[in-house]
């Protein structure tokens, strides 16, 4: 009896250390410590750069300064395997998500895209699961905004390094 | 601070009030003021970058506002936009050394402090601001009926509006409001700011729309008003251009703060 019971310990405890270990091991790669960068950008307002998305603030953006669509892609050090991808705009509209895993950005293939709806000037927080996606530059398209202009707050890629 | 904004323009009004003839006396300076009638089949693009000097954005705002009595025959002095020429290569619309304007050499769109030393083509912040440039893409819609449904495709997005008539014809007046009607439909409920510009002013004996009605449709319609002739050497030309540029820079700001404080 007594050895019945004792097993379901050290097995909870592997399940609670597996659950750690993923934990630790998915990674923000869309952050400039973890190497990634934005190597285009159709918008350069010098008060507002593109820099902005990827420095973890909410406070700092992206500004779009006029007509659409709006495109910046951003390169990581090496592809990785994405889980989550979230975004922090305001006035975007139409938002699509294009990802390529070679090492020049040139042809891009499709992860989603998405409507967002009209918060006027309100933040629009929107989480995508992308199972795995790989990728080692993603391009990000504003098709459409709800205004003039629009702006990127932040963009959280998580994932893990890909084998 | 330095920015670079992108504008979309679409110029409306009936066919043959000079839509094209206006915009392209402010593209090429004066240069190609087409001898003969060229119909505008569907849509034409241009694009003309503004430079303009923010000294103050605030002064800029209310300047705008208050245009003299008839601003395509005022003299240069009062000048209410202060746009970042540079005399020399550097100022696209100033490169040409007052060209648009009236044979002067001081053209309006070079800056005043560089009165004088065009050619030079350096330095053109030598003031210490940054430059902002509005690039207006100027959709130049073909007003014949037959376009019509072309034109619908243009009007969705565009930013501000220039509603061209002819002042030696009634009818192209009367027709700016089923053209704003037009573009009140393909815009939903959206607002589209811009001007209401009289052309063909040089045709002072031909005149039937004067320059008080064209005022109130403008004012009724929340347009600013402008009249110019774009018989080189021009008059007029360039004010509704930076009056857009100026606007749509003011929007840009505001859209700005507008987004840093909710």
């Amino acid at each position: 009896m007594v050895d019945d019971i004792a097993p379901p310990g050290p097995s909870i405890t592997l399940g609670a250390l597996a659950m750690a270990m993923a934990a630790t091991a998915m990674t923000e790669f869309a952050s400039a410590k973890e190497g990634s960068a934005v190597i285009m950008a159709t918008s350069a307002d010098d008060n507002h750069p593109v820099e902005h998305i990827l420095d973890g603030l909410e406070e700092t953006f992206w500004a779009t300064t006029g007509l659409y669509p709006q495109v910046f892609i951003l390169a990581f050090p090496r592809a990785v395997s994405l889980s989550t991808i979230r975004t922090l705009t305001r006035n975007v509209r139409k938002l699509l998500v294009e990802r390529t895993e070679e090492s020049m950005p040139m042809k891009f293939e499709k992860v989603f895209e998405v409507e967002l709806s009209d918060r006027s000037n309100r933040l629009q927080a929107e989480v995508q699961q992308v199972n795995n996606t790989k990728a080692h530059f993603l391009r990000i398209t504003i098709k459409s905004g709800w205004d003039d202009f629009c702006t990127v707050h932040r963009l959280s890629c998580e994932g893990w390094p890909s084998s | 601070m330095g920015v670079t904004l992108r504008c979309k323009v679409v110029a409306l009004g009936d066919a043959g009030v000079g839509k094209t003839s206006l915009v392209d006396m402010l593209n090429a300076k004066g240069a190609s003021f087409p001898k003969n009638y060229k119909m505008t089949a569907g849509v034409s693009l241009v694009v003309v970058p503004i430079p303009l000097t923010i000294s103050g954005a605030s002064k800029l705002m209310s300047t705008t506002m208050m245009m003299s009595k008839s601003p395509g025959l005022s003299s240069d002095e009062d000048e209410p936009f202060s746009p970042l020429g540079g005399g020399g290569g550097g100022g696209i619309l100033g490169g040409g050394e007052g060209r648009l304007t009236r044979g002067g050499g001081e053209g309006r769109l070079v800056g005043r402090r560089r009165r004088g030393g065009g050619g030079g083509g350096d330095g053109d912040d030598e003031d210490g601001k940054d430059p902002v440039i509005v690039e207006l893409y100027i959709f130049d819609v073909g007003g014949q009926e037959i376009f019509r449904e072309l034109a619908i495709k243009y009007l969705d997005n565009a930013s501000m509006v220039l509603l061209i008539y002819d002042t030696t014809n009634i009818k192209s007046f009367e027709n700016c409001d089923k053209w704003l009607q037009l573009l009140k439909k393909c815009r939903g409920d959206r607002v589209t700011p811009g001007a209401l510009i009289g052309a063909k002013i040089d045709l002072t004996e031909r005149r039937h729309v004067s320059y008080d009605q064209g005022l109130e449709f403008a004012q009724s319609n929340g347009l600013e008003f402008f009249e110019c002739s774009s018989l080189p050497p021009g008059m007029g030309v360039e004010q509704p251009f930076l009056h857009i540029a100026n606007q749509f820079y003011r929007a840009y700001q505001n859209a700005i703060l507008r987004m840093s404080r909710s």
